[in-house]
């Protein structure tokens, strides 16, 4: 798109008239053409112009109490516009949230150290939850059974929107097979993490969503194959 | 080169975005009077009026993290947004007036007015009203076309009976005169 075409379409642009491909080329071009986005400045000055010459009326004074509940009531019930804006559901965003972090940690790469190193990383959940919103980002070093050789943590998000998720990252050289991972909450109830599997190579990872409320759910047991405790963790706030 | 209003406005926004009451007020005491005026021009009425100013809020924060205060004002995106909801308002008006119509009801919802009616009615004032002077009949019933009625421009040209580079430049034409209007009204205030 020249800088003619540009200009041609300003002003429909500024009018968020154009079609959408119309626009991201519009958009495209201005990012690096000084010239046309002075001119679009220019026209911008105008359409505000425009505005206030013809639709400025002093709205009622109560409306201002009205729009501030609405968006009091708003905040409460939404808890993050980040998270929604460019993910969609929270759980959604936190999942891929929490997988990119793994996976810049060159998990598989080097799952030693980083099965360590993921429940260490509290500022990073935390920022982490600052931006998707939810409850809580809680996180738990894998403590292994007498005489097992098992490293890694487990990560729980409690969402606002029943649609909490937690996920268990191990390494347990030796204890190749499927396992179970059991969340449990100090009332006695438990919520199962599908296939926990490790792999021949000792790596293994998991994570479930799921509408159940997970505050509760503090402990986490890892049970393998033959029955035997393979580690627990403690989950606490990250 | 980003401007000191550019940062200030996408300070404002974050802040908006972070549920800030005090951003959310700013934008309030900087916006509604335009958006309410703009509900009253295109909606024709004090409750719709408010109801549109209400709903704009909400959406300027739901989409908040959208604006780049780089890529555009943040009067343009606000008024934009409020526009875009009036039009929408005004789109559903006119599928209830044509599903009444199939059942036969009265029209009582012509008393609600479609956009290009309410624009030519719209009431101009103040100092708004010399700016506006400084617009050819044409070139303003182009631009409010645009503006109140989401129309492209070849929408326009067509309501018009114009070839559709007339349309662009009548639109071009009325937005740079405005600015220089008001721009040079300014300056005799001063």
């Amino acid at each position: 798109m020249t800088c003619d075409d540009v200009r041609e379409r300003l002003a429909d642009h500024l009018l968020a008239t154009l079609d959408e491909a119309d626009t991201e080329a519009m958009a495209a071009h201005l990012r690096g053409c000084a010239a046309c986005r002075a001119d679009a400045a220019a026209l911008a000055d105008g359409l505000a112009a425009f505005a206030s010459a013809s639709h400025d009326r002093a709205a009622p004074e109560e409306l201002a109490d009205r729009v501030r509940e609405v968006l009091r009531a708003e905040w409460t019930a939404v808890p993050s516009i980040e998270g929604r804006s460019r993910l969609g559901a929270p759980w959604l965003a936190a999942a891929a949230a929490v997988i990119a972090v793994a996976l810049s940690l060159g998990w598989g790469l080097n799952e030693r150290h980083n099965a360590g190193v993921a429940a260490e990383q509290g500022a990073s959940y935390t920022n982490l939850l600052h931006t998707l919103g939810g409850k809580e980002f809680r996180a738990g070093r894998l403590v292994p059974a007498a005489g097992r050789a098992v490293e890694g943590s487990v990560v729980v998000y409690d969402s606002h929107e029943d649609q909490s998720w937690a996920a268990v990252f191990v390494r347990a050289p030796g204890s190749a097979g499927r396992t179970t991972a059991t969340l449990d909450a100090q009332d006695g109830r438990t919520i199962q993490i599908s296939r926990l599997k490790i792999q021949p190579d000792g790596d293994g990872s998991s994570w479930i969503v799921t509408s159940a409320d997970l505050t509760s759910f503090d402990h986490l047991t890892i049970i393998d194959a033959s029955g035997a405790v393979l580690a627990t963790a403690e989950i606490r706030a990250a | 080169m980003r401007s000191k209003e550019t940062e200030s406005d996408g300070a404002l926004v974050r802040a908006f975005v972070a549920r800030d009451q005090r951003a959310a007020d700013e934008l309030y005491g900087r916006f509604a009077s335009r958006i309410y005026g703009l509900g009253i021009v295109m909606l024709g009425g004090d409750a719709a009026a408010q109801d549109l100013v209400q709903d704009t809020f909400v959406k300027l924060w739901r989409s908040a993290g959208s604006f780049d205060a780089d890529r555009g004002k943040l009067e343009t995106w606000v008024l934009l947004v409020a526009r875009s909801l009036a039009i929408d308002s005004l789109r559903r008006r006119v599928l209830e007036s044509r599903s009444l119509e199939k059942i036969g009801e009265p029209e009582d919802l012509e008393l609600s007015p479609g956009p290009e009616h309410l624009a030519t009615t719209a009431d101009m004032a103040g100092r708004a009203r010399k700016a506006m002077a400084a617009l050819s009949p044409e070139q303003r019933a182009a631009l409010e076309l645009a503006y109140f009625g989401g129309r492209t421009s070849g929408e326009v040209a067509e309501i018009e009976g114009i070839p559709v580079g007339t349309a662009k430049t009548r639109i071009r034409t009325a937005l740079l005169r405005l600015r220089e209007a008001l721009g040079q009204e300014l300056l005799d205030d001063v």
